[in-house]
């Protein structure tokens, strides 16, 4: 028990001392969270809508593959990013492998479903009644679709949320197509599994502790833009 | 009120509507002139609310064309223009989460207006005597303050066909009472309305031309003085 306490502490110590590998990591990770997330949502949110207020042919079959892209193993999803971005792979000459664009890419995979689907379930779940009151006081699509958006906002603010919440948590795609280098693609859950298996676990517990606190952030944030 | 098609405000014609493979709107022919209030009346189920949706643009039928002072309506995308033309209160609106405020301006912006929007909407609230709930969130509103906020949102927007669906549903007296003054006065204005109602009693006093509607069809049309 000792242990966990004396690294706990000297983890909170690494935090106040401004440990530089530690901000780092942080930057490095809040640069790609932010960078998937505000793609993602560019992609998710337009399409959960449309998904929500259009039929059509292959919908159902559409929305079990987005479902069925909720649960992809992140490690999976690092790997076909991979065999795209290497060398030998059809996006081999752009050399954005283990580069932190690299990792974006794979984060954009991982969390576009997320945006989708719960946009899809909040738009979804909106009173039909409101639609028809934007368009009977004469406003455009987009008119309505951004009405339509900030009715459901609680809804959409939890879906970048639960986007950036696991963008910022994964691991195996930002080791796989980031390559865990200092100071450049070293995230903070990179960092903390290679730290741990070392045997730094005062320094694992600083960086999860950064971590803990850049989502805590993001969610009292979220929750103010709520109230606006 | 004359049928000439040349006075037509808006024209019906064969219109079709279906829903679960049941034929739930059959307008052979319906023409509406320009100014005038016109009363649809049936029972529940008998196409009064299709009908108006239909009217409104909000509802494209399976058959049939709709012509709104001679050109033919569409719907979608394409709509947008009928739309700002035709505006509908629904039985039972549903007000944008915000001000009363905010929710009257959200027409006239909508419409691409610029200037004078607030004073639009205080002047049509004011016609509905809401004005004192001008900064209260629309959350907070009682149905029949909704109702009327609503019918403001309407009056804000000087559309050239009101289509009312419902207005005194699980409405006290007083503001059945409001809602007729409201009416009269689109009335005087020289307003084109399309109003449902299950009592069409109510609407006497404003003589009316009261359509019956049954199973979708319209079996009379008379005119009530």
């Amino acid at each position: 028990m000792t242990f966990l306490f004396e690294g706990f502490l000297e983890g909170l110590q690494m935090v106040f001392q401004g440990n530089p590998a530690v901000y780092n990591a942080a930057w490095v990770t809040l640069k790609v969270s932010f960078g998937s997330t505000l793609i993602a949502s560019l992609i998710g949110l337009p399409l959960g809508y449309f998904l929500a207020s259009s039929s059509f042919r292959g919908k159902g079959f559409f929305t079990v593959l987005l479902q069925t892209l909720l649960g992809f193993p992140t490690v999976v999803i690092g790997l076909l990013v991979y065999g795209f971005l290497s060398r030998r792979g059809p996006f081999g000459f752009a050399d954005l492998l283990f580069t932190p664009s690299g990792i974006v890419i794979g984060l954009v995979i991982l969390a576009f479903p997320i945006t989708t689907m719960f946009t899809m379930t909040a738009v979804s779940g909106i009173d039909p009644r409101a639609r028809e009151m934007a368009l009977t006081l004469g406003a455009s699509r987009q008119r309505t679709a951004w009405t339509l958006f900030k009715e459901v906002r609680f809804g959409l603010i939890s879906a970048l949320l639960a986007s950036f919440g696991r963008v910022a948590s994964e691991v195996g795609i930002a080791i796989m197509l980031g390559g865990n280098i200092e100071g450049y693609t070293r995230t903070l859950t990179t960092a903390i599994a290679l730290e741990s298996m070392k045997g730094e676990f005062g320094f694992g517990i600083a960086l999860g502790l950064v971590l803990l606190t850049l989502i805590f952030i993001t969610a009292l944030l979220s929750r103010y833009v709520q109230k606006l | 009120m004359s049928r000439n098609s040349e006075d037509a405000l808006i024209e019906l014609e064969g219109i079709k509507l279906g829903f679960q493979q049941r034929l739930i709107l059959d307008v052979e022919q319906l023409q509406i002139s320009q100014g005038g209030l016109t009363v649809l009346t049936g029972a529940n189920g008998a196409g009064k609310t299709s009908l108006l949706r239909v009217m409104a643009g909000l509802q494209e039928s399976d058959q049939g064309k709709i012509r709104f002072k001679g050109d033919t309506v569409s719907y979608g995308s394409q709509g947008l223009e009928h739309r700002r033309r035709v505006s509908m209160l629904h039985q039972e609106p549903y007000l944008f989460s915000g001000s009363v405020l905010k929710q009257v301006c959200y027409g006239p912006i909508s419409h691409g207006l610029n200037q004078g929007i607030e004073e639009k909407a205080r002047q049509a609230l004011e016609a509905v005597g809401c004005l004192g709930l001008v900064n209260r969130h629309t959350r907070q509103l009682s149905g029949g303050e909704k109702k009327r906020i609503a019918y403001a949102c309407l009056l804000a927007l000087d559309s050239e066909l009101l289509l009312l669906d419902e207005p005194t549903a699980q409405v006290d007296q007083e503001s059945s009472e409001k809602i007729r003054k409201l009416i009269q006065m689109q009335l005087d204005a020289g307003k084109t309305l399309v109003v449902s109602t299950h009592q069409p009693e109510w609407a006497k006093p404003l003589k009316p031309r009261l359509c019956m509607l049954e199973y979708g069809r319209i079996v009379s049309d008379t005119r009530w003085n």
